[in-house]
């Protein structure tokens, strides 16, 4: 039977594990860790002793057994040293266990159980641990969740009890955790209070608060805010001062006590936000029941500004300092307002950038285009004229004689050289007008003269497909640019018009006054343009039926640059209507 | 003799992961990183594997082939568990640590 593979499988398997585990520990260095890895270490030497033990079983003694449960036993201690110093590093709360280990919602507890034992070694130095009993025995009344937590026999509050009952707490549950502890807390302030000056017992209390993991800050910030921040000023006033005050300032489940504590244990029902404009709000009403004292202003920015980063962090978080009335952290409100300018600012330049860049993208892109199309369209030219040039002197059998046949293979040469060359100077126009490098002869000159000039140019194709052109003009009708280009770019919509009409049918040229515009209508009854192509008809190369599809772009480009508007209409079945707007007067 | 010694040695070992489990159990309520159960379920294969491997020694003083390979089987499926834990747990641990 072959227990070698299995065997070899279960090596590879504890060695990696051995070897992940080391990882583990490379990033996480912990006492419990070493442990853990000891433990894992005797699971390979378990499997190479079992490899040389089935090799050499004939010549070991029976004892050799034994030395199984002996190294699972070395491996079990192993695990179990590890198990109790993590539980010991977990109950110790040291942070690095707080932030990456331990449960949000025990965490909170721990923080909490912190906070009350601190209170209760003060306090139980005034009065006996009795009273403290019966005080938590009166809030497990009020809030049940706190059900669990007892004073110890050394005299410390305890909440391993609380802690092992409880199931993994959702936001809501922690929420009402922390209204009955921060309740239990308030009842601990209110009587160290009444032995100690209340601005030692804030001050002592914020040390507390800065060793605290960031997680659980957050927690406390109402009790930072409320019983740190205010209270330390409220409690400075006494008899009818402290009644008039607590008459006034009462914010929806937020109010100041007998003895000017102040109760804020319905808070935790509102989201963060919505507990700061609370807080923001209260501030107002107890600003206005001081009578805007500004030294007290003065006094909550001290406390403000003195409060640790982790705090501060957490209570800063949102618009906080903005919201601050008057006189509370002006200077902070300037740097943020100045900040927020500059912020605004640089995301205000690095959009122009952004766009100077992609214009500038942009113009480079179209001259090199330019100059690529230039740089073709004249080497073609150059060798064009020599065979045109030849073509013509075998034509006319200047270079000998020539059969039949020849002479009409040359005259179909001759069609096609001289669409070349037409194709090769529309595709010289483009550049220079796309480039804006062209300078324009502008002058007035009479719209329906040019169309005539037009139509006189393309009489032999509409004589070849026997349609006709109607022109309508209003009289006067004058156009103020270059007549060579503007008549260029009409007739290329002419001819365009007379490619798509079918043989015998109509086009139309209207010419109209409007306003200081003179508008050209160009109408076919040809099979007309798909409604989803219409905006492409005007781009370079595009063609519906061959072509080199520049004629249409060339007008554009015209128009265009003499200030005007070119556009095309049409259903898709009944033909098209091409508009051309351009100015009559400079 | 040696079933006695093997005997004891074997109860030992068996003792030792109730209390081992009863600290996890603890540890565990209080982590809020959980691969518990790739942990535990790997470390229950483990120890079937184990009860297997010795169970022939501890009846028949001898070995059973058929049997030490099925308890390596178990070992192994038991460790394959542990292994995707403990990857689990290194992954989600160096996430945190970052």
């Amino acid at each position: 039977m072959n227990l070698i593979t299995p065997l070899a499988i279960n090596l590879f398997l504890s060695v990696t594990i051995f070897f992940v585990a080391m990882q583990i520990y490379n990033v996480y260095r912990r006492k419990y860790m070493l442990w853990f890895l000891l433990a894992l270490f005797f699971l390979p030497l378990l499997f190479i002793y079992s490899l040389l033990e089935w090799v050499y079983l004939s010549k070991i003694s029976i004892y050799s057994i034994v030395a199984y449960p002996l190294i699972i036993i070395a491996m079990e201690i192993s695990t179990i040293m590890a198990q109790k110093n993590l539980l010991t590093s977990l109950k110790k709360g040291e942070k690095v266990e707080y932030s990456l280990l331990l449960r949000e919602d025990i965490a909170l507890i721990r923080a909490f159980e912190k906070m009350a034992n601190y209170l209760i070694g003060r306090i139980s130095l005034f009065i006996g641990i009795k009273d403290v009993e019966e005080l938590l025995e009166e809030c497990i009344e009020k809030y049940p969740v706190l059900a669990g937590c007892y004073i110890g026999m050394d005299e410390k509050l305890k909440t391993d009890i609380m802690e092992e009952n409880l199931g993994e707490m959702d936001y809501e549950e922690m929420e009402k955790m922390c209204m009955a502890f921060s309740y239990f807390l308030t009842k601990l302030v209110d009587i160290q209070a009444a032995f100690v000056p209340y601005t030692e017992t804030a001050e002592e209390l914020l040390r507390e608060i800065k060793k605290m993991d960031e997680k659980i800050v957050k927690y406390f910030v109402p009790f930072v805010l409320f019983k740190i921040v205010l209270e330390p000023i409220i409690r400075e006033y006494k008899g009818e001062e402290l009644k008039n005050i607590r008459m006034m300032v009462d914010v929806e489940g937020i109010y100041i006590n007998r003895k000017g504590g102040i109760e804020y244990h319905g808070i935790y029902e509102y989201d963060a936000i919505t507990r700061e404009d609370k807080f923001i709000k209260f501030l107002e009403r107890l600003l206005v029941s001081l009578g805007g004292d500004e030294g007290v202003r003065k006094r909550i920015t001290e406390i403000l500004r003195k409060l640790p980063e982790n705090v501060k962090e957490e209570i800063y978080r949102y618009e906080f300092i903005k919201k601050l009335p008057r006189g509370i952290l002006d200077e902070e409100k300037i740097v943020l307002s100045s900040k927020d300018k500059l912020i605004q600012e640089l995301i205000e330049r690095k959009e122009k950038l952004e766009e100077a860049y992609s214009r500038l993208a942009q113009a480079k892109m179209d001259k090199m285009k330019s100059d690529f199309v230039d740089i073709i369209a004249h080497e073609l030219k150059t060798p064009l004229t020599a065979i045109k040039t030849y073509t013509e002197l075998m034509r006319k059998g200047k270079l000998g004689r020539i059969t039949k046949l020849q002479k009409e293979k040359l005259d179909r040469m001759a069609i096609n050289i001289d669409r070349m060359a037409r194709l090769i100077d529309d595709m010289l126009q483009i550049p220079s007008i796309d480039a804006r490098e062209l300078e324009l002869r502008k002058e007035i000159f009479g719209a329906e003269e040019m169309v005539k000039n037009i139509i006189s140019d393309v009489e032999e194709m509409l004589n070849e497909r026997g349609q006709r052109i109607d022109i309508e003009m209003d009289d006067g009708l004058k156009i103020f640019g270059d007549k060579n280009l503007i008549e260029k770019a009409i007739k290329n919509i002419v001819v365009n018009a007379i490619k798509y009409t079918p043989e015998g049918g109509k086009i139309v040229i209207h010419g109209l006054k409007d306003g200081e515009y003179s508008h050209i209508i160009i109408r076919d009854n040809g099979k007309g343009i798909p409604p989803d192509e219409i905006e492409r008809v005007f781009e370079p190369f595009y063609s519906r039926e061959g072509g080199a599809g520049l004629g249409l772009a060339i007008a554009k480009n015209v128009v265009e640059s003499h200030g005007g508007r070119i556009w095309a209409e049409s259903d898709g079945r009944n033909g098209s209507t091409f508009h051309i707007m351009l100015r009559m007067r400079k | 003799m040696f079933r006695v010694l093997l005997a004891s040695l074997t109860a030992i070992s068996l003792l030792l992961p109730i209390i081992s489990y009863r600290y996890f159990s603890h540890i565990m309520r209080l982590m809020r990183i959980r691969r518990a159960n790739f942990l535990l379920a790997g470390a229950a294969l483990l120890v079937t594997g184990y009860i297997f491997f010795l169970l022939p020694w501890l009846f028949i003083e001898n070995d059973v082939p058929a049997i030490r390979l099925f308890s390596y089987y178990l070992v192994m499926g038991g460790l394959g568990v542990l292994a995707y834990g403990v990857f689990k747990i290194y992954m989600e641990w160096k996430e945190v640590m970052r």
